[in-house]
């Protein structure tokens, strides 16, 4: 137990660490992004502290996470929800809608398609449930696409771009949303029997019931600690009633932080801060307990890599290449604009560990298979894009502040 | 008021709502634990500022929430998680406040104080616990020796006084002056010597029962110099992270806090005394202010305070309260008085000013954390009579911390403390 308790606490010091900015200084300088620098030292992490000779993150130390995780997968839920803040998008020029949605529709639809093929071909059964959040992964495209096109296309392109890669992470946490009413986890012990489109007006009702009750309460506090207390409580409420009724936390938490940024609140600027403050330590505990979660021995995830990759970063291209006929004129060539886009953002991961927490019990292989798919993928498909962007010249991929 | 009446009642229906999910007999793990926790702190914070309206301590709004909410939700709840951060954040927080520069000249007062009111509170209780012996079912076949041996034990773990609360206190009403101090320290030394002073009784009865008492003095020598160095070596991880890091210091501490409670205790230190010296050490020998560290930790501190409460307060069973009673009430009383009386002996001796003296007996009579442990420890370690005399230490806690915070949070105020924290920042 020691073991565990002093693993787990190293853990959270080198998340605490890794969110230094002399860290964030070394990265920007070799052109690195959170998910290498950090991101896969964590993953690693967390493989290696589930190895039996380890012993940290044991199955009943993962089991007792679980409250954590939810609580995790509901903070970026708020993170992913507060950047939808409507004013903002009122401010993108004409066609942009276009451009949210050729980027978010043609990767799911191509990725879907692509890995539904590729699970038939691994295990002759496939879903439709396991395609389309697959899909729902490769929408999600990484923020870092912004500041790599501030540089070459100036800072007007990059806050189109920067607001483009918000809606795509909304897409993606909407698809999940779907599946989660029309694919219910098994629920037989439920008092509750609803029909699948009535699931989808709960999570929506229950987001949005959730966010009031947020807005009221941070508008009620006094002071910072008040608010602080009442944030943490309403995201652990908002998720552990989410997880309690098997709907992701992740979705009703971004409907909810969705809601609580378009209401008016002088501090909300400081509000956002709070919560994007933890983001990052946040984010590598969860890459940590993602990583016990994961299981890279079977081969079968390694072969759905790169059809997800490849079908990705093509639909990617392709969304780009069609943006750049229908969207607005200042948008970047159509090569340019798609290896920008291509990064996977650190939602899509916050996306599929959601998934495999709720239908874990069912399909369990194949989800294993979708997780290393999606955790392979963000790594190869970062790698690669860095490499083709240096060879090409233009686009840098670092870490740094996203345009406003 | 009306505000947070309406937030509760929110929170109350929408848990409510969730739980008819499942059936009331399926068990609630995973989520359930995550909704517990939200569902605690959301309504301990409403029912703090409820009571907090009602010119009472925020902190027994807390306590009667988590008690109306009753043992359910201690089910539920990652209560070791919670507790001992909350225990190390508060000890942490006692640390940092207490300047020896700032109480050198109040020190004897302090000694005598305590000293006095301890000294009375063990001699009284036990004395009347041997007293009501006759009485007491439990204590009907032992002879007069072990009668003696279990009414000291009783005594000692009974004249614990309460850090957690007095702090809470006087940071929930930004108190600050001599009767805060002074205050502070005699309850942070108090209870120090209350440790100490159960190890040794515990020992003593462990022989008197023929229970194994494993490891003896190197144990409790283990226990107190190894909580030191442990807390030295936490201050000073504490200290270079504020040097070259200080980022994000409330996670940190938080991290801190549940590694120093977790691993402590199964390396059989005390996380209350390693804390306790982290925070002394950083105030007294280092550059780094205790008072400011304690005001970064406050967003971290407030939420873990809420659901410590509660949870205490969700710990106090009623069922148990009501077959205890009128001892439970009979020994808080006599508590009571022997601490005003040794307390106001300590003051006279110690020559503090009279308008002090007039107050600073209400900061004696609160309890919570460390009475409530010591008293599960002695149903745990002796079979027996350890459960029916936990049982009435704990009905008598329950008077206590109802009681308690009610009394030094108006003595706070009636002294003029109350509030003048944020005075005296203005005047600098």
């Amino acid at each position: 137990m020691l073991r565990v308790v002093l693993g787990l606490a190293c853990a959270l010091v080198l998340a605490v660490l890794a969110a230094h900015p002399a860290l964030r200084r070394i990265e920007r300088r070799l052109g690195l992004t959170v998910l290498l620098s950090t991101g896969v030292p964590f993953l690693a992490l967390g493989v290696v502290f589930r190895l039996p000779s380890v012993g940290v993150l044991t199955d009943d130390v993962v089991a007792d996470l679980r409250p954590a995780l939810e609580f995790g997968l509901g903070w970026l839920g708020f993170v992913v929800g507060m950047q939808f803040d409507v004013r903002e998008l009122d401010t993108l020029p004409e066609k942009s809608g276009a451009v949210v949605l050729v980027e978010s529709v043609i990767p799911l639809a191509f990725t879907a398609g692509a890995c539904a093929l590729a699970l038939f071909g691994l295990e002759s059964e496939w879903s439709l449930r396991d395609a389309l959040v697959l899909g729902a992964c490769a929408a999600p495209a990484s923020p870092l696409a912004a500041v790599a096109l501030a540089r070459s296309s100036g800072s007007h392109v990059a806050s189109i771009v920067a607001r483009v890669t918000v809606l795509n992470d909304v897409a993606g946490v909407a698809v999940l949303g779907l599946v989660c009413a029309f694919f219910r986890p098994t629920d037989e012990l439920s008092a509750w029997k609803l029909p699948h489109v009535a699931w989808l007006f709960v999570t929506l009702g229950m987001g949005v019931t959730l966010g009031i009750l947020t807005y009221v309460l941070v508008r009620s506090a006094k002071g910072l600690a008040e608010e602080v207390a009442s944030l943490l409580g309403a995201v652990a409420l908002s998720a552990g009633m989410a997880g309690y009724l098997a709907i992701s936390p992740l979705v009703a938490c971004a409907v909810a932080g969705a809601l609580l940024t378009n209401l008016p609140h002088e501090r909300m600027h400081e509000l956002r801060a709070s919560i994007l403050q933890l983001e990052r330590p946040l984010y590598l505990i969860f890459l940590l307990v993602a990583g016990a979660l994961w299981d890279p021995t079977a081969w079968q995830g390694w072969v759905l890599v790169p059809v997800f990759v490849l079908s990705r970063v093509g639909a990617k291209l392709l969304g780009a290449a069609v943006a750049v006929r229908v969207g607005p004129p200042e948008l970047p060539d159509a090569t340019t604009l798609g290896i920008a886009l291509s990064p996977q953002s650190p939602v899509a991961i916050a996306v599929i560990v959601s998934f495999s927490t709720l239908y874990g019990g069912g399909n369990a292989r194949g989800i294993a298979w979708m997780t290393t798919a999606v955790i392979g993928g963000a790594v190869l498909t970062e790698l690669g894009v860095q490499a083709v962007a240096r060879l090409r010249g233009g686009l840098r991929f670092e870490t740094g502040a996203l345009p406003s | 008021m009306i505000r947070a009446a309406f937030l509760l009642a929110m929170v109350v229906m929408l848990v409510a709502a969730a739980r008819s999910f499942l059936p009331q007999e399926s068990s609630l793990v995973g989520s359930g634990a995550t909704l517990a926790f939200g569902f605690v702190l959301l309504a301990a914070l409403q029912s703090g500022t409820l009571f907090s309206g009602l010119r009472m301590p925020r902190l027994t709004g807390y306590l009667v929430c988590g008690f109306i909410a009753g043992p359910s939700i201690t089910n539920l709840v990652d209560l070791k998680l919670v507790n001992g951060v909350a225990i190390g954040l508060i000890a942490l927080s006692a640390g940092g406040e207490l300047s020896f520069r700032r109480i050198r000249g109040r020190l004897l007062a302090i000694l005598a104080t305590g000293g006095g009111a301890l000294i009375a509170a063990v001699v009284v209780v036990s004395v009347a616990v041997l007293a009501a012996s006759p009485l007491l079912g439990f204590m009907g076949e032992m002879s007069w020796e072990q009668r003696a041996v279990v009414a000291l034990t009783m005594g000692v773990v009974f004249s614990a006084l309460s850090p957690t609360v007095t702090l809470a206190l006087i940071s929930e009403t930004g108190a600050a002056g001599p009767i805060s101090e002074m205050s502070l320290g005699i309850v942070v030394v108090g209870d120090l010597v209350i440790v100490v002073a159960f190890a040794a009784v515990n020992a003593l009865a462990s022989s008197t029962f023929g229970h194994e008492d494993a490891g003896g003095m190197t144990a409790l020598l283990w226990h107190l110099f190894g909580s030191i160095g442990g807390g030295v070596l936490f201050a000073l991880v504490l200290f270079v992270y504020l040097k070259l890091v200080n980022l994000r210091v409330p996670l940190f501490v938080f991290g801190m806090c549940f590694l120093c409670a977790e691993a402590g205790t199964r390396l059989n230190l005390d996380p209350l005394l390693v804390c306790l010296t982290a925070g002394l050490f950083l105030e007294n020998l280092t550059d780094i202010q205790g008072d400011k560290l304690v005001h970064e930790i406050q967003p971290a501190a407030m939420p873990t305070f809420a659901v410590f409460f509660a949870v205490a307060g969700a710990g106090l069973h009623w069922d148990v309260f009501k077959l205890v009673a009128p001892a439970a009430v009979g020994l808080a009383l006599v508590r009571a008085a022997a601490l005003y009386a040794g307390g106001r002996l300590g003051m006279a001796a110690s020559r503090v000013p009279p308008a002090e003296r007039r107050w600073l007996h209400f900061a004696l009579y609160s309890q919570s954390g460390v009475a409530i442990g010591l008293a599960v420890l002695l149903k745990d370690r002796f079979a027996g009579w350890g459960e029916p005399a936990s049982a009435c230490l704990l009905g008598g806690v329950m008077v206590n911390e109802m009681v308690g915070p009610l009394l030094f949070k108006t003595a706070l105020a009636r002294s003029g403390e109350a509030g003048r924290r944020a005075a005296q920042a203005v005047a600098h």
